[in-house]
């Protein structure tokens, strides 16, 4: 068996095969027909389809020439200066390969670019825009510099819609011969939480033991706790009854093995369906902020969620 | 080269200096100093024009050199340039006379973005240069308060550029798409020239984007306009709710980034909520993402960016308990303009600011605040002190007081 990442085994290839994104595929394709693009900026939260785009575009555009005029970056490995004024440069001012209009680069990760980096970007990507067209890439566009948003045209992505993500993950696991159960794709597109990426690689490390792909098994290796259990946890708790649930949440912490920061913030995707009046809800949802940022600060786990659940429970005794 | 292809800033860069648009007293001071390098070297070898992206300060230099026949020799940001590159490359630029005997100007463009750490003593090594060039030097900046600027500017002779103003740009537009026989709707025209702020080179980059791209009104993202119209039916739809829910739905549907829905909510909070408690709890709301904010940005960590939108759509909706939602129209939120402008009345002065700083013996940004005040409130009394406080820092007259052309 040919081993390979389903995340890249079915990337798609060229942007009439991405799935989503209407709106920007089809301004991208207006570019591709016309042969010409502005410096870009891709923002968006990560497993989007941004670099996807990037790299489909680059391939409807140059077809046969692809390879000699596209090259990819990632920022985050190499984020200094000296990147800008060595690779980028070199590459952007060789003139474009084949009957190709320009060439492109994708840099990944722009925002980890560092403040020098991007100023040294500013003037190359005015210099050698003749030969070189930039598309940016960053999951916050606020961490890119002003004088290079407004050099670009700016391309918002947002979370892939979960139709989307499921019609996917249909299609793959058919390809792949996989056995999905309803629950098991439910219980991956409530953790992918519109990120393909996360979504293909659960399925596969999940198909991977060869039988069913359930919920169980996609919670397991996940190692996240079913949603279910966040409710029975988060109910209990407003029903007043303190210990009980703080047996809920001993059990998910010691036996489930759930980290203390993933547990919070499955915590807060919940807290709007909450069966919580309105004032106890933005309390709620204040307790619950402070503590992700306690625990992310090296505050003891355990302890600011055992202070959230009695905080909750207090409920209406206040 | 091909020049269908470029974009329209390089297509439509100025080649002569009839060309240039703006700042018209700084470019003419600049002009004659370059024509003095005719009758031998001036006082000063190297001047420095400082002042915000786009607005013509290379663009001058490329077309005044090629106006006087000029050989023209850039190294920017792109370059390296450390100690050993600069005295390597832009020395021998400088002590070298041309292959055809034609004079020659260095330029130096975006000083400040000298590396701190790549650039290691790039600013000394400029320095030194500029004792012995033989040729001009001109270097451009953007931020003068920048710290690798303050050895610079005392050797330098600095010219401040300014924005152009609305109208300027506006003709320039209208010239360019004067040479294209597309049709640009007026209001389009307004909106690209009120994005831009002065920002030129911004402004024709918008130009092309529109009739390049063939793209209708509501089709780009051209900037104040359309993110106006976003937050502003955001900001509606998130005060007629008042579950948490929906308000979370609303505001991430929005796609308004969080810095903008801060600051249009802290302007114009107050239409919707009005009882003390009802402003207690929005502007508790407020407080709280603004404080996530800074939690983010101290330790970049963005898993809390959900909290703020949380604060931002849930926390402000549920704020609203008794006032019944009515229709108003809101205002833009004005304090990133103030402080724009704040900075705007301090531009002008950097030469008073940089000789009175070392006597005051205080920060230039204090010396504005604890000396320059003074002295402006005295001439406004007695104005006949203006003369007597030029001479005395050997300044120019017009640095001080509110009537002064760039104060």
């Amino acid at each position: 068996m040919e081993i390979d990442l389903w995340t890249e085994k079915y990337r798609p290839q060229t942007l009439a095969d991405i799935v989503g994104q209407s709106a920007i595929v089809e301004r991208l394709s207006k570019f591709v027909e016309r042969r010409t693009l502005p410096h870009c900026l891709f923002a968006g939260p990560p497993g989007t389809a941004k670099t996807t785009a990037g790299m489909a575009l680059a391939r409807d555009l140059f077809g046969d020439s692809f390879e000699r005029n596209f090259m990819e970056l990632n920022a985050s490995d190499e984020r200094g200066i000296d990147v800008v004024r060595n690779q980028i440069k070199t590459f952007a001012r060789a003139l474009p390969a084949g009957d190709a209009p320009f060439k492109i680069l994708v840099l990944d990760e722009a925002d980890h670019l560092t403040n020098d980096a991007q100023h040294a970007l500013r003037r190359t990507m005015e210099a050698y825009a003749s030969s070189c067209r930039m598309i940016l890439i960053c999951n916050y566009s606020s961490r890119i510099i002003p004088p290079i948003q407004s050099r670009c045209a700016i391309f918002k992505f947002a979370r892939l819609r979960e139709e989307n993500i499921a019609d996917r993950l249909d299609y793959v696991a058919k390809e792949e011969g996989v056995n999905l159960n309803p629950k098991g794709k439910d219980s991956i597109l409530y953790l992918a939480n519109g990120d393909m990426r996360i979504a293909l690689n659960l399925l596969q490390a999940a198909s991977s033991s060869g039988k069913q792909v359930t919920d169980k098994v996609v919670f397991a290796i996940s190692g996240r706790a079913d949603p279910e259990k966040i409710r029975g946890l988060l109910s209990t708790a407003i029903s007043g009854n303190f210990d009980e649930s703080l047996g809920i949440l001993k059990t998910l912490l010691l036996q489930d093995g759930v980290s203390p920061l993933d547990l919070i913030r499955q915590i807060h995707r919940e807290i709007h369906s909450l069966e919580l009046v309105e004032q106890d809800k933005r309390k709620t949802l204040e307790r619950t902020a402070e503590a992700e940022f306690r625990i992310a600060e090296g505050a003891d786990g355990e302890v600011q969620l055992t202070a959230l659940l009695a905080h909750i429970a207090l409920g209406q005794d206040e | 080269m091909n020049t269908r292809k470029l974009p329209w800033t390089e297509k439509y860069r100025p080649s002569s200096q009839k060309e240039v648009v703006g700042n018209i007293d700084s470019i003419q001071s600049f002009v004659s100093w370059m024509k003095s390098w005719n009758n031998g070297i001036p006082k000063h070898r190297a001047v420095l024009l400082v002042g915000p992206p786009g607005i013509g300060k290379t663009a001058v230099v490329g077309a005044v050199a090629n106006d006087l026949n000029f050989e023209l020799v850039e190294f920017n940001a792109s370059d390296k340039r450390n100690k050993d590159h600069i005295e390597i490359h832009v020395s021998r630029a400088a002590m070298q006379h041309t292959l055809d005997g034609r004079a020659r100007v260095i330029l130096l463009d975006e000083v400040d973005g000298l590396s701190g750490t790549s650039d290691r003593g790039g600013v000394g090594a400029i320095l030194k240069i500029i004792d012995y060039s033989a040729h001009p030097i001109v270097m451009t900046a953007n931020d003068p308060n920048s710290p690798r600027l303050k050895d610079l500017m005392k050797r330098c002779k600095v010219f401040h550029f300014v924005p152009i103003d609305d109208d300027a740009v506006m003709q320039v537009l209208l010239k360019i798409s004067g040479a294209n026989p597309n049709q640009v709707s007026e209001e389009m025209f307004a909106s690209i020239v009120a994005r831009a702020g002065g920002d030129l080179r911004a402004a024709i980059s918008d130009l092309e984007a529109v009739i390049e791209g063939r793209l209708a009104n509501d089709e780009i993202d051209l900037g104040t306009r359309d993110v106006r119209r976003t937050v502003v039916q955001t900001l509606r739809r998130l005060f007629m709710v008042t579950d948490s829910a929906i308000a979370r739905m609303v505001v991430s549907e929005g796609n308004v980034d969080h810095d903008s829905m801060l600051l249009w909510l802290e302007e114009n909070l107050h239409l919707h909520l009005t009882t003390p408690l009802e402003l207690e709890l929005g502007l508790n709301a407020l407080s709280n993402a603004d404080l996530y904010l800074g939690r983010i940005m101290r330790q970049q960590n963005w898993k809390l960016l959900s909290y703020v939108f949380d604060f931002l759509s849930s926390g402000i909706a549920s704020s609203r308990r008794k006032t019944p939602y009515r229709r108003v129209e809101y205002t833009e939120p004005l304090w990133p303009l103030l402080i724009w402008k704040g900075k705007k009345k301090r531009e002008g002065k950097e030469d008073l600011i940089s000789r009175l700083a070392p006597i005051a013996g205080v920060s230039m940004e204090r010396v504005y605040e604890k000396c320059i005040r003074t002295i402006d409130s005295i001439i406004e009394i007695s104005p006949k002190q203006m003369g007597k406080f030029a001479e005395w820092l050997s300044v120019n007259k017009k640095m001080f007081g509110r009537k002064g052309s760039r104060g």
